[in-house]
Protein backbone atom coordinates (compact mmCIF):
# COMPACT_ATOMS: atom_id res chain seq x y z
CA UNK A 1 0.00 0.00 0.00
CA UNK A 2 1.42 3.43 -0.87
CA UNK A 3 2.37 5.79 1.95
CA UNK A 4 -0.36 8.27 0.98
CA UNK A 5 -2.98 5.51 1.08
CA UNK A 6 -1.69 4.37 4.50
CA UNK A 7 -1.98 7.92 5.86
CA UNK A 8 -5.48 8.18 4.43
CA UNK A 9 -6.53 4.93 6.18
CA UNK A 10 -5.03 6.11 9.50
CA UNK A 11 -6.74 9.51 9.16
CA UNK A 12 -10.08 7.97 8.26
CA UNK A 13 -10.04 5.49 11.15
CA UNK A 14 -8.96 8.24 13.57
CA UNK A 15 -11.80 10.50 12.46
CA UNK A 16 -14.24 7.62 12.99
CA UNK A 17 -12.91 6.94 16.49
CA UNK A 18 -12.92 10.63 17.37
CA UNK A 19 -16.49 11.04 16.14
CA UNK A 20 -17.75 8.02 18.09
CA UNK A 21 -15.96 9.14 21.26
CA UNK A 22 -17.41 12.62 20.88
CA UNK A 23 -20.91 11.18 20.53
CA UNK A 24 -20.80 8.34 23.05
CA UNK A 25 -18.34 9.31 25.82
CA UNK A 26 -20.12 9.47 29.21
CA UNK A 27 -18.24 12.69 30.02
CA UNK A 28 -18.48 14.23 26.54
CA UNK A 29 -17.68 17.90 26.19
CA UNK A 30 -20.25 20.47 25.01
CA UNK A 31 -20.01 21.88 21.50
CA UNK A 32 -20.45 25.38 22.91
CA UNK A 33 -17.88 26.64 25.42
CA UNK A 34 -20.60 28.17 27.61
CA UNK A 35 -21.72 24.62 28.45
CA UNK A 36 -18.52 24.24 30.49
CA UNK A 37 -19.46 26.82 33.11
CA UNK A 38 -19.15 25.14 36.50
CA UNK A 39 -21.22 25.75 39.62
CA UNK A 40 -20.31 29.05 41.25
CA UNK A 41 -18.87 30.48 38.04
CA UNK A 42 -20.18 33.45 36.07
CA UNK A 43 -19.31 34.74 32.63
CA UNK A 44 -17.67 38.10 32.08
CA UNK A 45 -20.96 39.41 30.73
CA UNK A 46 -22.77 38.39 33.92
CA UNK A 47 -19.98 39.94 36.01
CA UNK A 48 -20.39 43.23 34.17
CA UNK A 49 -24.15 43.16 34.77
CA UNK A 50 -23.56 42.63 38.50
CA UNK A 51 -21.10 45.54 38.50
CA UNK A 52 -23.72 47.81 36.90
CA UNK A 53 -26.23 47.02 39.66
CA UNK A 54 -24.00 47.23 42.73
CA UNK A 55 -20.50 47.24 44.17
CA UNK A 56 -18.09 44.53 43.07
CA UNK A 57 -14.76 43.53 44.56
CA UNK A 58 -12.50 41.80 42.07
CA UNK A 59 -10.02 39.41 43.65
CA UNK A 60 -6.99 38.27 41.69
CA UNK A 61 -5.97 34.77 42.81
CA UNK A 62 -2.85 34.61 40.63
CA UNK A 63 0.71 35.15 41.83
CA UNK A 64 2.05 38.59 42.78
CA UNK A 65 4.35 38.70 39.72
CA UNK A 66 1.56 38.40 37.18
CA UNK A 67 -0.77 40.64 39.20
CA UNK A 68 1.88 43.38 39.18
CA UNK A 69 2.31 42.86 35.47
CA UNK A 70 -1.39 43.39 34.66
CA UNK A 71 -4.77 42.86 36.31
CA UNK A 72 -8.44 43.82 36.08
CA UNK A 73 -8.76 47.49 37.12
CA UNK A 74 -9.07 47.83 40.91
CA UNK A 75 -8.64 44.08 41.42
CA UNK A 76 -7.08 43.23 44.78
CA UNK A 77 -4.48 40.49 45.07
CA UNK A 78 -5.49 37.50 47.20
CA UNK A 79 -3.68 34.23 46.66
CA UNK A 80 -3.07 31.27 48.93
CA UNK A 81 0.72 31.79 48.98
CA UNK A 82 0.36 35.12 50.81
CA UNK A 83 -3.05 34.54 52.35
CA UNK A 84 -2.33 35.81 55.88
CA UNK A 85 -0.75 39.05 54.66
CA UNK A 86 -3.26 39.75 51.90
CA UNK A 87 -6.50 38.99 53.72
CA UNK A 88 -6.63 42.12 55.99
CA UNK A 89 -6.69 44.61 53.07
CA UNK A 90 -9.37 42.50 51.41
CA UNK A 91 -11.44 42.65 54.62
CA UNK A 92 -10.98 46.43 54.69
CA UNK A 93 -12.27 46.67 51.14
CA UNK A 94 -15.23 44.44 51.94
CA UNK A 95 -16.28 46.62 54.87
CA UNK A 96 -15.48 49.94 53.18
CA UNK A 97 -18.85 50.79 51.65
CA UNK A 98 -22.39 50.89 52.96
CA UNK A 99 -23.18 47.74 51.04
CA UNK A 100 -21.23 44.48 51.02
CA UNK A 101 -19.76 44.10 47.53
CA UNK A 102 -20.22 41.01 45.40
CA UNK A 103 -16.87 39.25 45.25
CA UNK A 104 -15.65 37.96 41.89
CA UNK A 105 -12.47 35.89 41.99
CA UNK A 106 -10.38 35.10 38.94
CA UNK A 107 -7.15 33.35 38.11
CA UNK A 108 -5.33 32.83 34.85
CA UNK A 109 -7.76 30.84 32.72
CA UNK A 110 -10.21 27.97 32.87
CA UNK A 111 -7.21 25.67 33.29
CA UNK A 112 -6.33 27.01 36.75
CA UNK A 113 -8.04 26.12 40.01
CA UNK A 114 -6.70 28.96 42.18
CA UNK A 115 -9.84 31.10 41.85
CA UNK A 116 -12.07 28.27 43.08
CA UNK A 117 -9.69 27.56 45.96
CA UNK A 118 -9.58 31.23 47.01
CA UNK A 119 -13.38 31.61 46.70
CA UNK A 120 -13.93 28.53 48.83
CA UNK A 121 -11.41 29.55 51.49
CA UNK A 122 -12.78 33.09 51.61
CA UNK A 123 -16.29 31.79 52.30
CA UNK A 124 -14.95 29.43 54.96
CA UNK A 125 -12.93 32.08 56.78
CA UNK A 126 -15.31 35.00 56.31
CA UNK A 127 -18.81 33.55 56.62
CA UNK A 128 -20.29 37.04 56.55
CA UNK A 129 -18.99 37.76 53.08
CA UNK A 130 -21.81 38.19 50.58
CA UNK A 131 -22.02 36.55 47.22
CA UNK A 132 -18.77 35.08 45.90
CA UNK A 133 -18.37 34.04 42.27
CA UNK A 134 -15.55 32.77 40.10
CA UNK A 135 -15.00 34.41 36.72
CA UNK A 136 -15.29 31.73 34.03
CA UNK A 137 -12.19 31.87 31.83
CA UNK A 138 -10.37 34.15 34.27
CA UNK A 139 -7.85 36.76 33.23
CA UNK A 140 -7.63 35.23 29.75
CA UNK A 141 -11.36 35.88 29.19
CA UNK A 142 -10.96 39.48 30.39
CA UNK A 143 -7.89 40.02 28.22
CA UNK A 144 -9.66 38.65 25.14
CA UNK A 145 -12.77 40.75 25.76
CA UNK A 146 -10.83 43.97 26.22
CA UNK A 147 -8.29 43.43 23.44
CA UNK B 1 24.36 -6.97 13.23
CA UNK B 2 22.79 -9.83 11.29
CA UNK B 3 19.31 -9.56 9.74
CA UNK B 4 17.62 -11.66 12.42
CA UNK B 5 19.01 -9.59 15.32
CA UNK B 6 18.08 -6.41 13.47
CA UNK B 7 14.50 -7.63 13.01
CA UNK B 8 14.19 -8.51 16.70
CA UNK B 9 15.51 -5.07 17.65
CA UNK B 10 13.15 -3.22 15.33
CA UNK B 11 10.19 -5.19 16.68
CA UNK B 12 11.16 -4.29 20.25
CA UNK B 13 11.34 -0.62 19.25
CA UNK B 14 7.96 -0.80 17.47
CA UNK B 15 6.30 -2.52 20.45
CA UNK B 16 7.81 0.02 22.84
CA UNK B 17 6.62 2.99 20.79
CA UNK B 18 3.16 1.50 20.19
CA UNK B 19 2.73 0.72 23.91
CA UNK B 20 3.80 4.23 24.88
CA UNK B 21 1.36 5.95 22.52
CA UNK B 22 -1.51 3.57 23.33
CA UNK B 23 -1.03 4.27 27.04
CA UNK B 24 -0.93 8.05 26.49
CA UNK B 25 -3.98 7.91 24.21
CA UNK B 26 -6.12 5.81 26.56
CA UNK B 27 -5.52 8.31 29.39
CA UNK B 28 -6.68 11.13 27.09
CA UNK B 29 -9.77 9.24 25.91
CA UNK B 30 -10.76 8.39 29.49
CA UNK B 31 -10.55 11.99 30.72
CA UNK B 32 -11.38 14.44 27.90
CA UNK B 33 -11.88 17.34 30.34
CA UNK B 34 -8.38 17.07 31.67
CA UNK B 35 -6.95 16.88 28.15
CA UNK B 36 -9.01 19.94 27.15
CA UNK B 37 -7.51 21.83 30.11
CA UNK B 38 -4.06 20.78 28.95
CA UNK B 39 -4.70 21.93 25.36
CA UNK B 40 -6.17 25.24 26.51
CA UNK B 41 -3.18 25.95 28.74
CA UNK B 42 -1.12 26.43 25.55
CA UNK B 43 -3.36 29.42 24.68
CA UNK B 44 -2.95 28.74 20.99
CA UNK B 45 -6.29 27.30 19.96
CA UNK B 46 -9.88 28.58 20.10
CA UNK B 47 -12.40 26.29 21.82
CA UNK B 48 -13.73 24.54 18.68
CA UNK B 49 -10.17 23.62 17.60
CA UNK B 50 -9.27 22.47 21.13
CA UNK B 51 -12.44 20.38 21.25
CA UNK B 52 -11.60 18.70 17.93
CA UNK B 53 -8.08 18.06 19.22
CA UNK B 54 -9.41 16.48 22.43
CA UNK B 55 -11.05 13.72 20.41
CA UNK B 56 -8.85 13.49 17.34
CA UNK B 57 -5.33 13.48 18.85
CA UNK B 58 -5.79 10.36 21.02
CA UNK B 59 -7.39 8.49 18.12
CA UNK B 60 -4.53 9.45 15.81
CA UNK B 61 -2.20 8.04 18.47
CA UNK B 62 -4.23 4.83 18.84
CA UNK B 63 -4.62 4.24 15.10
CA UNK B 64 -0.99 5.06 14.34
CA UNK B 65 0.23 2.87 17.21
CA UNK B 66 -1.80 -0.08 15.89
CA UNK B 67 -0.63 0.73 12.35
CA UNK B 68 2.96 0.55 13.59
CA UNK B 69 2.37 -3.14 14.36
CA UNK B 70 0.50 -3.82 11.09
CA UNK B 71 2.87 -4.62 8.20
CA UNK B 72 0.69 -2.97 5.52
CA UNK B 73 0.37 0.32 7.49
CA UNK B 74 3.71 0.48 9.29
CA UNK B 75 5.26 3.36 7.34
CA UNK B 76 2.11 5.49 7.70
CA UNK B 77 1.99 4.73 11.43
CA UNK B 78 5.53 5.79 12.17
CA UNK B 79 5.21 8.91 10.01
CA UNK B 80 1.98 9.95 11.77
CA UNK B 81 3.53 9.48 15.22
CA UNK B 82 6.66 11.35 14.19
CA UNK B 83 4.64 14.31 12.88
CA UNK B 84 2.51 14.32 16.06
CA UNK B 85 5.60 14.34 18.30
CA UNK B 86 7.24 17.14 16.30
CA UNK B 87 3.99 19.12 16.57
CA UNK B 88 3.70 18.54 20.36
CA UNK B 89 7.34 19.49 20.90
CA UNK B 90 6.91 22.57 18.72
CA UNK B 91 4.00 23.90 20.76
CA UNK B 92 5.80 23.12 24.03
CA UNK B 93 8.77 25.16 22.80
CA UNK B 94 6.46 28.02 21.76
CA UNK B 95 4.96 27.94 25.28
CA UNK B 96 8.43 27.99 26.81
CA UNK B 97 9.29 31.05 24.71
CA UNK B 98 6.04 32.73 25.83
CA UNK B 99 6.72 31.91 29.49
CA UNK B 100 3.46 29.99 29.92
CA UNK B 101 2.77 27.52 32.71
CA UNK B 102 1.39 24.63 30.71
CA UNK B 103 -0.06 21.42 32.07
CA UNK B 104 0.94 19.29 29.06
CA UNK B 105 -1.43 16.39 29.76
CA UNK B 106 0.82 14.09 27.77
CA UNK B 107 0.49 11.11 30.07
CA UNK B 108 -2.52 12.21 32.03
CA UNK B 109 -0.40 14.40 34.31
CA UNK B 110 -1.41 18.00 34.84
CA UNK B 111 1.33 18.99 37.25
CA UNK B 112 3.61 22.00 37.06
CA UNK B 113 5.64 22.29 33.89
CA UNK B 114 9.19 21.05 33.88
CA UNK B 115 10.18 22.28 30.42
CA UNK B 116 13.70 20.81 30.22
CA UNK B 117 12.42 17.38 31.31
CA UNK B 118 9.46 17.56 28.90
CA UNK B 119 11.66 18.54 25.94
CA UNK B 120 14.19 15.84 26.86
CA UNK B 121 11.40 13.26 27.10
CA UNK B 122 9.98 14.28 23.72
CA UNK B 123 13.44 14.26 22.14
CA UNK B 124 13.88 10.68 23.34
CA UNK B 125 10.56 9.64 21.80
CA UNK B 126 11.42 11.43 18.53
CA UNK B 127 14.75 9.59 18.50
CA UNK B 128 12.93 6.29 19.04
CA UNK B 129 10.46 7.01 16.24
CA UNK B 130 13.27 8.28 14.02
CA UNK B 131 15.09 4.96 14.43
CA UNK B 132 11.95 3.04 13.48
CA UNK B 133 11.29 5.44 10.57
CA UNK B 134 14.80 4.92 9.21
CA UNK B 135 13.96 1.26 8.92
CA UNK B 136 10.25 1.33 8.01
CA UNK B 137 10.38 4.26 5.59
CA UNK B 138 13.36 2.99 3.61
CA UNK B 139 12.30 1.73 0.15
CA UNK B 140 13.97 -1.62 0.85
CA UNK B 141 12.15 -2.15 4.14
CA UNK B 142 8.81 -1.28 2.60
CA UNK B 143 9.15 -4.26 0.33
CA UNK B 144 10.37 -6.61 3.07
CA UNK B 145 8.05 -7.07 6.02
CA UNK B 146 9.84 -8.63 9.02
Amino acid sequence: MSLVRQLFVIGFLSLGGAFLTGMLHPDRLPLDESGLIAEGEITLQQAREIAVNGPVLWLDARTRDVWEDAHIPEAVLLNEDEWEALLPPVMDRLLLGARMPTVIVYCDSRACAASHDVAERLQEELPLVGEVYVLHGGWLAWEEATR
Amino acid sequence: MDARARNVLIWILRLGAAGLFLYAAVLKVLDPREFLTAIESFRLFPYPVALAGVYLVPWLEITAAVALLTPALRAGGVLTLLVLMLFFTGIIMVSLARGLDITCGCFGATNETNYPLKILQNSGIILLLGSIALFDLSPKARHETP
